[in-house]
């Protein structure tokens, strides 16, 4: 199974699996539908997969299906059960004919088979199993006769009317139900009229039935384009005195029946008394166009509860009238909150420039207002938007330009980054702060001298981190690196001594070899700062190209600082590299101060070598440096227990008797609780494979036995498992390639100081055949994925060595297995050795 | 663009033009925003299904302020068949409802929870506004449409369907008597999914071309360890109202309650179950939640001859869209990838490049329907008749794409199909199995 989506095309599923050659499907299903005859649920279907899958096979042919079809209606006469003719229905439902008619129709008067009968009857076409139906109405009462209306139903059977129309006057409550509701999904002006003259005397569910039936006429009448005779039943139930949801059931058919011509009734909904019908209507208002049906729902907001308001505005908005604006525009002044926010919001859709200072005033008042004036703002549309917003951003009050600016970052209006720029040098502290922060969203490739101009010299020094941030922001979307970099380094070299430092960090974050040069150049500057923030930048570098710059610093400087910022930067890049333990000595040779010591060790403990582990270990002695160590130590053993157990577990023991931190003490017993939980997992195996069958999945070969399960087998060419040995599970793929529809063998040797009871438990993805000493001791065909011990199994050892051999299954997706020897009671049994030859 | 509830078949006339913009979430206080809307203004609810996850849906509904559970049902009265062993069914449901609103009262004590076994007899009340249906798949066509009837709001759990006839006779009921619908597919209020769809939609992975969705395969077995041996009924379960619609068959334990996904007559398996989420997602990114592929062609491994599941555990399905988008559905997996000409997207949030997910949804790019999940915004819907995150008819698209590879798989061989009628081209044989007769008496 697969763990993550992987999407490769299953070729051997695609390429499709013939169930049986042509000429012997009939003959096979004949063999097949022997073992149906007296078939009950719960014993052995085999044999009726086998029919159903060669009944799907016959299908394709028309002749063959014909043959298949004779034999299903021999079968249906030979059943003995009730359980095998209605698997023999299911059949027929897929091949059945006009042929397979008078024997299902004998069957729709049983009260135990009826049902299958219509299974399989009311999917036959044509008029002979239409017919056979219909004249099961006169045999037949009660909730069978319910069952084949349905089926005439489903079937449409305009000729089944005439009878339905009697059955609808039925004393028996189901029945009457029943043929009002296939009355209604028959369709047509016949089976309209005829539920509108039942109507009057039908109640209770009879009623429902043909109430619903009447609106299912209506809307079949209205697709039909008959809009008037649908118009018609629509009225009857938009009538005062019909219960309520069934009025707003007819408004819905009405509003699209008449169109525009609905829209009085829409007014006349919304000024109603009832809360459903009016909120349905003011919902409909999104449906009904015209300019003056625009101007007749607009009339009547002033009229409404602040609810209906908020919904009428938003239907409104949603119609995309903009002659609304002017009453959208009035409810931007309502008393109520809600109403104004969804009047702000609707500005978004039927707005104009002109609605941008309204909107920025709202947006700068705070409260929920805010979010939907900068949304509408947001979405604005017209050409001149734009220009309006940028006339605003220069002046007035400044709580308004930022929401201008704001609004401008949202739109990425990037046509206005000189504007933004200009802004971002205002008097006005949050003008600036809005503006540097769009830029950030704005500036492209073209600005970035701009900007730099703008970190150089900003209005104010405590602007140039949000510069900062903002050049970064606009580095995003320079993909070439060189191009972020060449401009900074441009502007290096005149810049002043207090905006160096911010170039620094931003060619840091370009990470160009050129801006390395430059950043190391920096480290000898005269000026204190920029050395400093050389350093600094060095340190946190997003490659370890500086780490021998920064080792030599940290060497070298007669600077205490520098040392320090050297080396700290030094262990944090150590951590981006393949192997760095080597950087971690290095760094423990140099640091003296104890909290250099400690940050080194918390870099060591993301290092997974035998020699960081000595490194951690070699601190456990030191009073001060113990818990940093002891942390190390857990985290490198939880990493290379998996190659060396005893190494793994020795240290952890050692931290646990040495360490007096509680918080250390229990990492290290939770990772050798973990050890003990997997313990006696095999990981010592040979195996062969990818073994394949052309055109069948894995499910087909898991019986199928390729060379290694063969006793006289040679050539098999095995291989030791080295790469996928998980703590306890094994992942073939690592070894075998991600194949699908293909099995490997893996065996191992086990050996046991006597003959004794015991237990293997398995793990497989996906199916898993198992042999001890050369006998298939389990065999499961699943489809999952590896987990311990989803399969467990009682076996005997012998004396001595024991043959292992498991054959592991991949369907589709991951491939893996787990396996272990345990006594039968599931504890540990020590003692046991392994070898794979 | 959503569609207005009206005619929320784009094709439901052909005369009309589809409707504006659902709204962004409504804040009215008319909504009970602060969660103490009076009792007598509360939105009574019916729960129909209180197994696993009807029992979650309905406790997340009546969590709402603005929700009163009144009436709850199921043909278990109570008992541990369901997965894990859990206690789930009537009893639990109504004491756990008893609790919750005993706990609300100064008097510490509540009883106005009336329970029924039969939906039928719940859905005659008329004092019930809405019904959470969480009931097997087989069932949720024929209570739906009895639902919409009875002139209740509908939420459903997903998968919507058991086949494509119940799904439009399920879109159909919901229309033509106007009530608010909402499938239980919660991605569809999920603020990262919608990013996810956004992003395709506003077109920047540039063309799509190829959407992967993973769904898990198997079938899974949470602690069912008895046989498929005929069993007793067990006492306190209406096993004949259980079955319904679904052709006879004796019970048995691994039949009913949790696993009935597994078996064909009930479910489709894992393609139904999980493609209802992932499906929907990718329809929704692809913006085809009104319309549906033109071929599919399916591939499945079914399970060994004679199982009781009978589901497929493994398959393989390719669909072409009339724009010649493909969609491709593995089992082993889990999730949605959209491919396009620069890029790609993963519904999780991914995206490759990673440049084209960095910058927010601009105003001319395209903005879906934001909710804040599926539950208050079926409450909110309720209450203002808005059209829901996840209405009726898509939920039906999405299932559909399931049900043709179903039925693709079924037969070994490609299907063509209209979606604008909703029709197999020229495939009677296919075309039986689009429905499937109802056991008597139930039929739509």
């Amino acid at each position: 199974m697969r763990r993550t989506m992987i999407a490769v095309v299953v070729a051997s599923m695609l390429a499709g699996v013939a169930v049986a050659g042509e000429a012997d499907v009939v003959q096979k299903l004949g063999k097949a539908l022997k073992g149906v005859a007296t078939y009950e649920y719960g014993k052995d279907s085999g044999a009726l997969r086998q029919a159903e899958d060669l009944v799907v096979e016959a299908a394709k042919d028309p002749e063959l299906r014909a043959r298949a079809e004779a034999q299903l209606l021999d079968g249906l006469k030979a059943a003995k059960t009730n359980d095998a003719k209605a698997f023999l229905c299911r059949q027929l439902r897929t091949i059945g004919s006009d042929r397979a008619v008078p024997a299902l129709a004998a069957m729709l008067t049983d009260a135990k088979l009826s049902h299958m009968a219509r299974y399989a009857l009311g999917r036959i076409e044509g008029d002979v199993a239409t017919k056979a139906l219909r004249d099961a109405l006169d045999k037949t009462s009660g909730k069978i006769q319910a069952g084949v209306i349905g089926t005439l139903a489903n079937r449409r059977d305009a000729a089944a009317l005439p009878v339905l129309g009697k059955l609808l006057g039925s004393q028996d409550v189901m029945v009457a139900g029943a043929a009002a509701g296939a009355i209604g999904r028959i369709g047509g002006t016949d089976a309209a009229s005829m539920l509108m003259s039942a109507r009057s005397k039908a109640k209770g569910q009879v009623l429902e039935r043909v109430n619903d039936g009447l609106l299912a006429c209506a809307d079949q009448l209205l697709q039909d384009r008959k809009k008037a005779e649908a118009g018609k039943i629509y009225e009857l139930f938009f009538a005062p005195k019909e219960p309520k949801h069934l009025r707003t059931a007819a408004l819905r058919g009405l509003v699209a029946a008449r169109g525009a011509g609905a829209a009085p009734l829409l007014v006349e909904a919304i000024k109603g008394d009832d809360p459903q019908l009016r909120s349905s209507a003011i919902g409909f208002v999104q449906s009904v166009k015209g300019a003056e049906a625009t101007q007749a729902f607009a009339a009547l907001l002033p009229s409404l509860a602040p609810e209906g308001q908020e919904l009428l505005v938003r239907s409104l908005a949603a119609r995309g009238d903009v002659s609304a604006r002017p009453a959208v525009l009035a409810a931007t002044k309502s008393q109520e909150e809600s109403v104004r926010v969804a009047a702000l919001e609707g500005l978004g859709m039927l707005g104009d420039a002109s609605c941008v200072g309204i909107l920025a005033e709202a947006a700068s008042k705070g409260g929920a207002p805010q979010g939907a004036a900068r949304r509408a703002l947001a979405l604005l549309r017209g050409d001149d938007v734009n220009r309006a917003i940028v006339a605003g951003i220069g002046k007035g009050d400044a709580k308004v330009r930022v929401e201008l600016i704001r609004a401008l970052a949202a739109r990425r209006c990037t046509t206005s980054v000189p504007q933004v720029l200009a802004v971002a040098r205002d008097d006005d502290s949050s003008v600036r702060r809005e503006a540097i922060r769009a830029l950030g969203v704005l500036a492209g490739e073209a600005d970035l001298p701009d900007l730099l101009k703008l970190a150089i010299k900003p209005k104010e020094a405590r602007d140039r981190t949000s510069v900062e941030q903002a050049i970064a922001g606009c580095f995003r979307r320079i993909e070439d690196a060189e191009k972020q970099a060449a401009p900074v380094l441009a502007a290096y070299g005149p810049a002043p001594a207090d905006a160096k430092p911010t170039l620094l960090r931003l060619l840091g974050r370009t990470a160009t070899a050129k801006a390395l040069d430059a950043v190391r150049a920096a480290t000898k500057a005269a000026d204190g700062g920029v050395q400093d923030a050389a350093i600094r930048a060095m340190g946190q570098w997003p490659n370890p190209a500086p780490a021998e710059d920064l080792l030599t610093i940290a060497r070298t400087s007669e600077n205490r600082v520098h040392k320090v910022l050297a080396l700290r930067g030094y262990v944090r890049v150590a951590a981006l590299t393949q192997n760095a333990t080597k950087m971690y000595v290095r760094a423990m040779d140099l640091a003296e101060r104890t909290e250099d010591k400690k940050l080194v060790l918390g870099g060591l403990a993301t290092a997974e070598t035998a020699e960081a582990l000595a490194l951690a270990e070699k601190y456990l002695a030191d009073a001060a440096l113990q818990a940093e160590a002891g942390l190390a130590a857990v985290q490198i053993a939880g990493r290379i227990r998996v190659r060396d157990e005893s190494r793994a577990k020795a240290v952890l023991q050692k931290v646990k008797a040495i360490v007096k931190d509680a918080n250390v003490q229990k990492q290290a017993q939770d990772v050798l609780n973990e050890m003990e939980k997997h313990k006696g997992y095999i990981r010592l195996w040979v195996g062969a494979g990818p073994y394949s069958q052309k055109g069948k999945d894995g499910r087909a070969i898991f019986d199928f036995a390729f060379p290694p399960e063969k006793p006289d087998a040679k050539d098999v060419k095995w291989k030791r498992l080295t790469s996928g040995v998980g703590d306890w599970d094994i992942n073939l793929e690592s070894t075998f390639g991600g194949h699908d529809q293909c099995a490997a063998y893996v065996r191992t040797r086990v050996w046991s100081a006597e003959a004794q009871p015991a237990r293997l438990e398995m793990g497989s993805d996906d199916g898993v055949k198992a042999w001890l000493n050369g006998k298939v001791v389990h065999s499961n065909n699943v489809n999952r994925g590896c987990s311990p011990a989803q399969d467990v199994v009682p076996v005997k050892l012998e004396k001595g060595w024991n043959d292992v051999l498991l054959k592991i299954v991949d369907n589709t997706g991951g491939w893996g297995f787990c396996c272990r020897v345990r006594k039968p009671d599931g504890s540990a049994l020590d003692g046991l050795k392994y070898e794979a030859k | 663009m959503q569609s207005s509830r009206v005619f929320a078949r784009r094709s439901f006339l052909g005369c009309l033009a589809v409707g504006g913009v659902a709204p962004h979430v409504i804040t009215s206080a008319a909504l009970g925003a602060d969660g103490r809307t009076p009792a007598s203004e509360r939105i009574t609810l019916g729960s129909i299904g209180l197994g696993g996850q009807g029992t979650r849906d309905m406790q997340s509904l009546r969590g709402h302020g603005d929700v009163q559970v009144v009436a709850l049902c199921d043909v278990d009265g109570g008992s541990r068949n369901y997965e894990r062993g859990w206690y789930r069914g009537l009893a639990p449901a109504r004491e756990s409802t008893e609790r919750h609103y005993a706990a609300q009262r100064r008097a510490g004590t509540y009883k106005g929870c009336d329970t029924y076994s039969d939906f039928r007899d719940l859905l005659a009340r008329d004092d019930i506004d809405a019904v959470n249906v969480g009931t097997p798949d087989h069932w949720h066509g024929l209570i739906v449409a009895a639902a919409a009837r009875a002139g209740k709001d509908i939420y459903c759990q997903k998968p919507l369907s058991l086949t494509i006839e119940d799904g439009k006779a399920m879109v159909a009921a919901v229309h033509r008597t106007d009530r608010v619908f909402q499938c239980g597919s919660q991605r569809r209020a999920s603020s990262q999914c919608r990013h996810a769809c956004e992003l395709v939609r506003s077109g920047r992975i540039g063309k799509l071309h190829t959407v992967r969705v993973g769904l898990p395969g198997g079938h899974s077995n949470p602690g069912y360890t008895m046989g498929e041996e005929r069993m007793p009924v067990p006492k306190g379960f209406d096993y004949d109202l259980w079955l319904g619609p679904a052709p006879w068959a004796p019970y048995t334990h691994k039949r009913c309650h949790w696993t009935f996904r597994w078996i064909r007559d009930y479910s489709a398996g894992q393609l139904t179950d999980w493609g209802a989420h992932f499906i929907d997602m990718a329809h929704w990114g692809m913006g085809a939640d009104y319309t549906g592929p033109v071929e599919v062609m399916g591939k499945g491994t079914f399970p060994d001859k004679g199982a009781l599941w009978d589901t497929a555990v493994a398959f393989h399905i390719e669909c072409t869209y009339a724009d010649g988008v493909k969609m491709i559905i593995t089992s082993g997996g889990g999730g949605v990838r959209w491919e396009g000409e620069h890029g790609s997207v993963d519904l999780g949030g991914r995206t490759n490049p990673a440049s084209i997910g960095q910058a927010p949804i601009g105003p001319d790019e395209v903005h879906l329907y934001a909710s804040p999940n599926v539950y208050t915004n079926f409450v909110q819907c309720v209450k203002t008749r808005r059209i829901t995150a996840a209405p009726v008819e898509v939920a039906h698209r999405s299932i559909s794409v399931a049900h043709l590879g179903h039925i693709s798989m079924t037969l070994g061989r490609k299907l063509r199909w209209n979606p604008e009628k909703e029709e197999l081209v020229n495939d009677p044989a296919a075309t039986r199995l689009l429905g499937r007769e109802k056991r008597e008496p139930w039929q739509f």
